[in-house]
């Protein structure tokens, strides 16, 4: 008996292509359930935190305008700014690879269930690979990235969050990320601290650029793993690493992990449902 | 009288799809990190008491089986295993038809601490976890035992009185 549990185990460590069919059904009809019980519970909770937010309502209305007015005047800038990469684009003769690379759109997923397991803390959310999504890619919520995607049956898809990774992990990926504004930094993320909450990026060259407390760190993009310029966290504190070569830097996430409500999945590539102008 | 066991599977399956997606919505967010509710674990651990030992370690065996798969982040087999080996165990230890309350909570909490810290151990072998077993204990066992035995109090009067009302046939059990 325990035998065979730890052969299942075993089996199904670490890298698995695809599940199997009765895997994908169970989870499809569970997920299905899970969707009509979460729908109401999500509506009364989200109202009752309406309501005990609602007398901090107005200033927040006007800090919000004065945001939408900041960005629409941003909005401009920023569709001269693509216009004209995608013109210096196609004057460098990009390949449709790295065209690809720096292409994603967000595709919208509700959470319909959460594992609470300290050890191997998982969501599942109500997109899957019908629509898109695949094994791998990163999910983000407004804040910043909250894991990647383990697996995907056809409506369905679980999120591994990224407070699992771990250097010893069998399950471990690494990002490899930059810091916005400061061209050239470069680090690698692929830990995870419980004990202090932080994400560890090691790496980092000290001749480059300096990183400072509050930079924010964003994925660069290299290496082709994740697409460039989704937000992981704020630079905490940074420290020579142990062989002094390379620094480390305590990366404070900006995703909470705890109030779940909408993700977003990063696909890499070109939205299938924009027009064709846009990039 | 059969209806009550398929009454008894689906309650487990709703409070399975309750603990997943309502209960987080609800608890407070400060709670999240240290909270695995798994009170279908709760229940198994009623029935290894109040009917058979086997009862118990097959519903755990299934319940586990059911939350490893749609959970799947790391592997399959985990959940499945400990819920039903606890459960075995503590209905081996502890199976009276007439244990009273303080009996059960104490099947709970030792039930609570064997499931965590077994967890715990599985994940620590296949290194997914670097963290101390102190640190595991502060941060979600004690928490977690507490959660479950305040849920434990709170149906025990209900499901007492099914088990009461239904009659106890040992030897269909043996057969489960």
């Amino acid at each position: 008996m325990i035998v065979l549990f730890v052969a299942l185990m075993g089996v199904t460590l670490g890298d698995r292509i695809g599940l199997t069919w009765p895997e994908k059904f169970v989870k499809d009809t569970v997920a299905f359930t899970q969707r009509v019980v979460n729908k109401p519970a999500t509506a009364v909770s989200g109202f009752f935190e309406d309501i005990s937010e609602l007398d901090s309502v107005y200033k927040e209305n006007e800090s919000y305008r004065m945001e939408v007015a900041e960005l629409k005047r941003q909005l401009i800038d920023y569709r001269e700014l693509t216009t004209k990469n995608k013109q210096l684009q196609q004057d460098l003769n990009f390949t449709d690879l790295q065209k690809r690379n720096s292409n994603k759109y967000y595709r919208f997923a509700h959470v319909i269930s959460v594992n609470e397991d300290v050890n191997n803390p998982t969501v599942n959310i109500d997109v899957g690979s019908k629509d898109g999504v695949e094994v791998g890619q990163a999910v983000t919520s407004i804040d910043g990235m909250v894991g990647v995607i383990s697996t995907a049956t056809d409506y369905t898809s679980t999120i591994q969050l990224i407070t699992s990774l771990s250097l010893t992990s069998p399950d471990g990926y690494a990002i490899s990320a930059t810091v916005t504004g400061k061209e050239g930094s470069f680090g690698i993320v692929e830990s995870y601290d419980k004990n202090k909450k932080r994400l560890l990026m090691t790496g980092i060259d000290p001749n480059k650029p300096k990183l400072e407390p509050y930079d924010v760190v964003v994925t660069s993009g290299s290496g082709g793993v994740f697409p460039a310029g989704i937000v992981l966290g704020e630079v905490m504190q940074v420290t020579p690493s142990e062989f002094g070569l390379t620094e480390t830097a305590l990366i404070k996430p900006t995703a909470s992990f705890v109030e779940w409500k909408d993700l977003f999945v990063v696909i890499p590539g070109v939205d299938p449902n924009a027009g064709d102008d846009t990039p | 009288m059969t209806w009550r066991k398929q009454f008894l599977v689906l309650l487990l399956f709703v409070i399975f799809l309750i603990e997943g997606s309502v209960l987080p919505w609800f608890l407070p967010d400060a709670w999240m990190p240290h909270l695995m509710p798994n009170l279908v674990f709760v229940c198994v651990l009623f029935v290894s008491v109040y009917r058979h030992r086997y009862a118990g370690m097959v519903l755990g065996a299934v319940f586990g089986m059911l939350h490893d798969v749609v959970y799947y982040g790391a592997m399959l087999g985990p959940y499945s295993f400990t819920m039903g080996f606890t459960a075995y165990v503590l209905g081996l230890i502890f199976q009276l038809p007439k244990a009273p309350l303080p009996v059960m909570l104490t099947v709970v909490m030792l039930g609570s601490f064997i499931l965590d810290s077994m967890l715990f151990g599985i994940y620590t072998v296949f290194n997914f976890n670097e963290q101390t077993y102190d640190w595991a204990l502060i941060q979600y066992i004690i928490p977690d035992l507490l959660f479950r035995l305040v849920f434990a109090l709170i149906i025990y009067v209900p499901i007492r009185r099914q088990f009461d009302k239904m009659p106890l046939r040992p030897k269909k059990d043996e057969k489960e």
